[in-house]
């Protein structure tokens, strides 16, 4: 390729990939910026509330669910709180699934973690896949004097103390499922609803994350063409300058 | 001169190349019942919990970083060998990791999931096998350094903490049963 063709073809493509990234270069140069100054500015402490944003972040709309256990209410906001009566007690993956008392302790069921907790709200512990709890639990009761686990693949018998899940033909006829909360405790679950904060969306816009998966594709190519567009320039400026040495000749 | 075609092909593929290690890092490898039974093969070893106090778990935050939730956990032990599972967060997601313990040293360490985007080189016993014979200190330090992994700084933290959590919990268990018959 000539000098004059290989200049051509630099200033082109540097043409097009420049005015494709623009946007990209624009949103990492403001966050980049934004985020090497993000503890002066305080970016951490400045909470947005928008449904927009939490619709991009996946957080759940509150939609707190909420279970009544003797006297007392079991909520969760949706997110990761769980409440008794007013109290924090725990954090448990949503949806909750289901919880009872059995044998002196509150067992509670959330999205493949089953919570053990003292009476006086202590977590005792939490019991996970990997310690062989079964995956795609749906809810919790107790029959009989047994801890029923209801799952995608039939009725388990918990047996907390040897981790053992064995199949059992006896059913509850009815599962006790976590229901919307009555209004007083619906009111302060979706108070508590966690805002997201500045310094989070600069990151994650920076890196894309905000858009899922295809965002973070589409600015590993911005930064993929940033570089392409290093080169082109590189070409353009080193062919110009080669053809004005031969000119000068 | 390469056509837009063929350009839109090399960026395709560069980006491809870019997220490839991504792509495989994430992954459940070994479930805690086969993780068991390779640790203590053709034998049950005996299921064990020790009961953590306000003065243990105030040790444990000291050197893990952080609180620890959970009045007791969960071990194996055959003769004087033990097996601990931890979930231990990395970046964002828990890493689920195995170790193995014989006397008052670390014997293997085993990552059974990982759950991060990326870091998963911490499962390779390149990095692994640097765990093997480590003991605790007084200050509750690893006996010895381990080499880090590039991109993979939390993970690793994360792994290191998990062994010195079992070595703890560990010398914790046989004060206990020293003391008296270990709380079950």
């Amino acid at each position: 390729m000539s000098l004059r063709n290989s200049l051509i073809f630099s200033v082109r493509w540097h043409r097009r990939i420049g005015l494709a990234c623009a946007l990209f270069v624009l949103i990492l140069s403001v966050t980049g910026l934004l985020l090497n100054h993000t503890s002066n500015l305080k970016l951490d402490s400045i909470k947005i509330h928008s449904s927009i944003l939490a619709n991009l972040y996946g957080l759940p709309s509150p939609e707190p669910l909420a279970l009544q256990i003797g006297e007392q209410w079991l909520s969760h906001d949706g997110s990761k709180q769980l409440y008794l009566q007013d109290n924090v007690i725990a954090q448990c993956t949503a949806p909750l699934l289901g919880a009872a008392r059995y044998n002196g302790l509150l067992h509670i069921l959330c999205q493949d973690e089953l919570l053990l907790l003292m009476t006086t709200g202590e977590l005792l512990e939490t019991i996970t896949p990997s310690l062989g709890l079964p995956f795609d639990t749906q809810a919790l009761a107790v029959l009989d004097g047994q801890l029923l686990l209801k799952t995608a693949n039939g009725t388990l018998n918990a047996d907390l103390d040897t981790l053992q899940w064995q199949p059992v033909t006896n059913t509850p006829a009815h599962w006790p499922s976590p229901q919307t909360p009555p209004t007083h405790l619906n009111q302060q679950l979706n108070a508590q609803t966690p805002a997201i904060d500045l310094e989070q969306l600069m990151l994650d816009l920076h890196s894309g994350r905000l858009f899922g998966g295809f965002g973070v594709l589409v600015m590993d190519l911005a930064a993929v063409l940033l570089i392409v567009l290093s080169i082109t320039g590189f070409v353009a400026w080193n062919s110009s300058r080669l053809i004005r040495k031969k000119s000068k000749r | 001169m390469l056509s837009f075609k063929a350009v839109s092909r090399l960026l395709y593929l560069t980006a491809l190349l870019l997220l490839a290690p991504c792509l495989w890092a994430k992954g459940v490898y070994m479930t805690a019942d086969q993780y068991l039974q390779s640790t203590f093969p053709n034998t049950e070893p005996e299921r064990k919990v020790i009961w953590l106090n306000a003065e243990l778990k105030a040790q444990i935050s000291k050197f893990m970083y952080r609180p620890y939730q959970g009045l007791r956990i969960r071990y194996w032990q055959q003769d004087n060998r033990s097996a601990w599972i931890f979930e231990e967060i990395g970046k964002e997601m828990p890493i689920t990791i195995g170790v193995t313990l014989k006397q008052q040293q670390v014997e293997s360490v085993k990552i059974l999931a990982f759950r991060e985007s990326r870091g998963g080189e911490v499962r390779y016993p390149f990095f692994t096998d640097q765990f093997q014979g480590l003991s605790l200190t007084s200050k509750n330090k690893l006996s010895q350094h381990i080499d880090g992994v590039t991109g993979a700084t939390l993970s690793v933290s994360a792994v290191k903490r998990a062994t010195k959590l079992a070595l703890f919990l560990n010398q914790e268990a046989l004060k206990q049963h020293a003391s008296k018959p270990l709380q079950e």
